[in-house]
């Protein structure tokens, strides 16, 4: 299948290494992958009510979408896909959000709707816990048949994580936002830092926190190491996406 | 852990009140037909909302044949003078109160105030409120204020033989019997009436306390206020609403007391005093029309993750964005009793993560992050360090090409420059960068190499 490629800002500049797994990953599943010119969705203006520049920048990334010949558009972002949907969503009637709209997938939404681990091999043995994402689990949970509670990760991630040989899923007690966006951590610093260490416990046995969320990960990460080196014999876990997860299981 | 033992420790207090949130989610999930009954009140509440005006119009005939003397207001001002009036028709020197965030809303205390008519809440928060008492705080912290301001007192009658116990259950006992003995004399009442059906003509209350109920019962002159959009066309759709609003509020299967009111009660008088304030053009509003959905169970709040993380911010908990957005969602300026400056209004706007939590928690499905917009939308001009910080990335954001060059020199400064730099230039985000592998190239220009490589071969 083709697939075109939408790459949060953060990955495609700061953190390369998320958006060349997930690249790897779906070339290794057998799909063509297409990277067009990337730019901003608009999700961080969301924050500040900047409608019409928020509109804008979504409007941008439709034309560029809407007319490419792919099958599907995958994000490793549920942040970055949801706004594109939700401004797809409020303009349906035009023609390329409405054939765009049914094409937008979030990375675990896809590989499980078209079941990518079913006849594959996936091994991962180790020790992992799962790092909440809002937005995948709350807002990307419309259109699924299942009622999603406050706290409960999305039932496809979960469904992929079972596929995967090994692996040993550590449950977390606090299920919620890690405070990371509409612009918390420039206005309320310490209350986004203190939501980010409520998400990870400290210290913790875990080798691996794993998310889907890029903004997340690195965030909770950062606050997470901060408190690490006031604790010298913790030993750090590596944070890292889903896709690179899969990708080295993969291999 | 009992509730006594964790009263002197904020931690353990805190760990009590996200226990009663899992019991909250637990009788969600108890309750096989949940989102059914969600749908249902949704339903209820959209459908009224649909035929407004006619609901209205009948719920007004209604109760006047049962001889209820109902009024309208516009707005809190004309609420509360309507309430001082009547006050001064039935030569009335004092006034119970029920617990109301619509009396809340058109700051009647301060009317009252004003006009030197004595006002007494009749449910134990309000009460505490009175006396000057944060109502944020735990038991401990409550009885400890209470007991320094028995302390000072002057009235020797007025303090007690032995000291006020920090115990919930004693503290209860003893504000309950307080405000017993002051509705036993009282000349009128006012409540806020939660819903009211139009077919049947009646006003029903919910609570826990039953105070209010009880005062509604000796006073001989009963005021009842009711928000414009709270009218339902009949007994079964507010039963549709009572189902989904007490496990919401309080994890209970349902609130202790349902009261229904149709007519005053034999030589006494009853008004209905029906509020706008705003809501009818909120009503005609794209983004603030679902707002009317709202049945006031609080759940937003409870489960905002703000608010669970802000235990040491008191300030932050007494403005929880997705209420503070409820409250100023409105198109009209309106007169309320925790009105906050602009700036502040801006701030509290900054604290909400858009996370999602409040609209999966609420029954009746109200589009609070749309609400939520729009509101910032409104605060978008405000000069304050989340503004400029908004500036500099709409210039940002609005060109692939000037993201692509500070993406450029972002990477080459995370080489060069040391950690601490990092920090400082890049905000909050600097401190999770630095732990990274810094990266030569963005994954466009990788994507790109590596397609040149793969002609080229």
């Amino acid at each position: 299948m083709n697939i075109a490629l939408l790459l949060p800002c953060m990955v495609n500049h700061l953190w390369p290494q998320v958006g060349i797994a997930t690249i790897e990953l779906l070339e290794r599943l057998g799909h063509q992958v297409i990277l067009p010119l990337q730019s901003c969705c608009g999700a961080p203006l969301q924050a500040y009510g900047d409608q019409r520049h928020l509109d804008a920048c979504s409007q941008q990334l439709v034309q560029r979408y809407g007319s490419l010949q792919c099958d599907w558009v995958v994000a490793p972002s549920a942040t970055c896909l949801l706004t594109l949907k939700r401004y797809c969503q409020r303009h349906r009637y035009q023609q390329r959000c409405a054939t765009l709209l049914p094409k937008l997938q979030e990375l675990s939404q896809f590989l499980h709707r078209t079941q990518a681990l079913q006849e594959r091999r996936c091994r991962f043995a180790h020790r992992i816990r799962l790092l909440f994402s809002c937005h995948a689990s709350y807002g990307l949970q419309e259109e699924e048949s299942t009622a999603c509670h406050v706290g409960q990760h999305p039932p496809h991630l979960l469904h992929l994580l079972a596929q995967i040989e090994g692996l040993e899923l550590v449950t977390n007690h606090v299920n919620q936002c890690c405070g990371v966006a509409g612009g918390l951590p420039q206005q309320h610093a310490a209350l986004a830092a203190q939501m980010a260490r409520a998400c990870m416990p400290i210290p913790s046995q875990e080798e691996y926190f794993v998310g889907i969320e890029p903004s997340c990960l690195l965030h909770v990460d950062g606050k997470r190491q901060q408190a690490d080196r006031s604790l010298p014999s913790t030993s750090p876990a590596k944070t890292i996406h889903l896709a690179q997860l899969l990708n080295w299981g993969l291999q | 852990m009992s509730l006594v033992d964790a009263l002197g420790d904020p931690p353990k207090h805190q760990a009590i009140l996200n226990a009663r949130r899992r019991q909250r989610q637990q009788q969600h999930r108890l309750q096989d037909r949940w989102d059914q009954w969600q749908q249902q009140a949704t339903a209820v509440k959209q459908r009224s909302q649909m035929r407004l005006s006619q609901l209205l119009v009948q719920l007004e005939q209604r109760l006047q044949q049962q001889g209820v003397q109902v009024h309208w207001a516009k707005d809190g001002v004309e609420h509360n003078h309507q309430v001082v009036s009547l006050l001064q028709r039935h030569q009335c020197q004092s006034l119970v109160q029920g617990a109301s965030r619509l009396l809340q809303e058109c700051d009647l205390a301060a009317a009252l105030t004003a006009q030197n008519i004595s006002l007494s809440p009749s449910d134990m928060a309000g009460k505490l409120r009175q006396s000057g008492i944060d109502t944020s705080m735990n038991s401990a912290q409550i009885a400890q204020q209470l007991q320094a301001q028995r302390a000072n007192s002057t009235d020797v009658t007025a303090k007690p033989a032995e000291p006020l116990m920090p115990c919930p259950v004693l503290l209860t006992k003893t504000l309950r019997y307080q405000i017993r003995q002051q509705l036993l004399h009282c000349e009128a009442v006012i409540v806020e009436a939660k819903w009211a059906a139009a077919e049947a003509g009646a006003l029903v209350l919910c609570g826990n306390e039953g105070d209010q109920e009880l005062a509604l019962g000796i006073a001989p002159v009963q005021i009842f206020s009711l928000a414009l959009d709270s009218v339902v066309a009949n007994l079964t759709e507010v039963m549709a609403l009572a189902r989904v609003y007490g496990p919401n509020t309080t994890g209970q299967r349902w609130r202790t007391y349902h009261s229904i009111y149709r007519r005053p009660r034999p030589n006494t008088q009853m008004h209905l005093i029906i509020v706008d304030n705003g809501r009818s053009q909120a009503l005609q509003h794209p983004n603030l029309s679902g707002l009317s959905q709202c049945i006031g169970c609080d759940a937003c709040d409870l489960h905002c993750p703000v608010v669970v993380a802000s235990t040491e911010f008191p300030s932050v908990h007494q403005t929880a964005p997705v209420s503070a957005a409820l409250r100023h969602g409105m198109p009209l300026p309106l007169n309320l009793a925790h009105d906050k400056t602009q700036a502040a209004n801006s701030s509290i706007s900054g604290l909400c993560t858009g996370c999602g939590a409040c609209e999966v928690v609420c029954p009746t499905q109200v589009p609070l992050l749309r609400a939520m917009g729009h509101w910032r939308h409104q605060h978008r001009f405000m000069p304050s360090p989340q503004w400029r910080h908004g500036m500099r990335l709409r210039t940002l954001c609005a060109s692939p090409s000037r993201l692509r060059l500070a993406g450029q020199w972002a990477r080459r400064l995370r080489r060069w420059l040391p950690n601490s730099a990092l920090t400082l230039l890049f905000g909050h985000w600097g401190t999770s960068l630095a732990m990274q592998q810094p990266a030569n190239l963005s994954v466009e220009q990788w994507f790109a190499q590596r397609q040149t490589n793969k002609g080229m071969s």
